[in-house]
């Protein structure tokens, strides 16, 4: 355990050292893969599909602040709905436009949290999510998550709503696609069932993970993952929606150890930068370097053990 | 002469300048009280944008039933039931947002407290620069000789 807690420090360190180099790799990477993601879910303006634009669209944001990845994947989702037609672009900017002035005006990088969501669903990590953001990030994921919940059923429901579009002959009544989006996404039990439980299992995880009780961060994560699996199962069974069972038990097992992992590394993210600074006075132009100051442990430490004698 | 603890002190500063200052000095640039109210009723306007969509959203969807039942409708209860629910929704959004922004500056007081001791630390230095210039002597509490 020392070794590996050492390990760790090192890394933080090393990490802390490089950050003005991690960071914008760490942003590209984040944008690139939500990027990806929303081509591959909406992906149905091809100029917009393109690797290329996608990877430049990625680079730029990995040397600006955080938000914009949010702002561009806005817009993109927008244009690639406008193909679609223009009733559905509609609907994509007011619904991104009633999450942005209820909800991301406060917590600007909550939108990232709502981009993510489509992810783990193509990555079939799901149900990991709630134990994993529960303990991370709080109840003030409860909100993006589920807008990207409605997000993953959004991108389902235009996808069926092009397909009915494509198969409708000329004598068939005209499809108005903004309802048909809407009524796919109020009927969707499941979408409901998801963003209740998600919502419940943040709460409670985070309740216990703040709990002063001792371990109480590995009893937050056993219970979310055993919520999680109990509340999908009754759930389903209860409105009688069709839910894979080993999904929702693979995927919440995953979760708990995905969070012990970051439960490791938490540390990891909230250090200390190094900075690059430029300033002037009257007489010099500066350019500063400020490393921070971390203390690391060595990995071979001489531990000289002294027993007291016993005198009789 | 580049003075060490010059060196450090302006970096301190900029280091907040880049990092939290972009949002904490702007901030302490208002009262308390004038913050919060300030940032509520930005957060009343966002609130009613977002109502309006939602409400647009609604009607929208449900437009077929709304055009057969349209002279059914008693208007006076619809109107005043619109306007409970966006009072509701403007009074929660408004609660939520003095909340928020008072924790927000009250949590950005002692960085700004501290950002603002560097900044007076600096300037008295630079003031004994200039007393040593002119062929002034400082002595180390503060007082001037000439």
């Amino acid at each position: 355990m020392t070794a590996l807690l050492t390990f760790r420090d090192n890394v933080k360190a090393f990490i802390s050292r490089y950050d003005y180099i991690f960071t914008p790799i760490g942003k590209g990477i984040l944008a690139l893969c939500i990027f990806f993601s929303i081509s591959t879910q909406f992906g149905y303006l091809a100029v917009l599909s393109k690797g290329i634009l996608l990877a430049l669209l990625a680079l730029v944001c990995a040397f600006l602040p955080l938000e914009i990845i949010t702002g561009i994947s806005a817009i993109l989702i927008v244009l690639q709905s406008f193909k679609v037609s223009i009733d559905v672009a509609l609907l994509s900017f007011a619904l991104i436009m009633v999450f942005y002035c209820g909800y991301m005006r406060f917590i600007p990088k909550s939108g990232v949290i709502a981009l993510l969501v489509p992810i783990f669903y193509v990555c079939h990590l799901a149900y990991a999510l709630p134990v994993i953001i529960g303990v991370l990030v709080g109840p003030a994921a409860i909100v993006p998550m589920g807008f990207g919940v409605i997000l993953y059923y959004y991108e389902g429901a235009v996808a069926d709503l092009v397909k009915v579009l494509a198969a409708a002959t000329e004598d068939d009544e005209a499809v108005q696609g903004f309802q048909y989006v809407l009524a796919e996404l109020v009927g969707n039990k499941e979408m409901i069932l998801t963003i209740v439980v998600f919502a419940v299992v943040i709460l409670i995880a985070y309740l216990i993970h703040r709990s002063s009780f001792e371990h109480a961060w590995m009893v937050s994560f056993l219970v979310a993952g055993v919520l999680n699996i109990v509340l999908f199962l009754v759930g389903s069974i209860t409105l009688t929606i069709e839910m894979s069972i080993g999904a929702i038990l693979l995927e919440s097992i995953v979760g708990v150890l995905i969070a012990i992992l970051f439960q490791f590394w938490k540390g990891i993210v909230d250090y200390q930068r190094t900075e690059v600074l430029q300033f002037e006075d009257d007489d010099y132009y500066y350019y500063v370097k400020a490393i921070p100051k971390l203390s690391v442990s060595e990995s071979n430490k001489n531990v000289k053990h002294i027993n007291s004698k016993t005198h009789n | 002469m580049v003075r060490e603890e010059n060196v450090k002190l302006m970096s301190r500063i900029a280091i907040y300048e880049k990092r939290k200052g972009k949002t904490e000095i702007p901030m302490h640039c208002y009262y308390k009280a004038d913050y919060v109210r300030l940032n509520a009723l930005k957060t009343v306007v966002y609130a009613s944008i977002a109502f309006v969509l939602l409400a647009a959203i609604i009607v929208v969807y449900r437009l077929d039933d709304i055009l057969s039942n349209i002279l059914k409708y008693d208007y006076k209860k619809m109107v005043a039931g619109i306007l409970l629910i966006y009072g509701i929704w403007i009074f929660v959004y408004w609660l939520i947002a003095r909340v928020i922004y008072a924790k927000k500056y009250e949590n950005s007081r002692s960085d700004i407290i501290i950002y603002n001791h560097n900044l007076k630390k600096l300037q008295e230095e630079a003031e004994k620069e200039v007393v040593k210039a002119k062929g002034g002597v400082v002595i180390d509490d503060g007082f001037i000789d000439f």
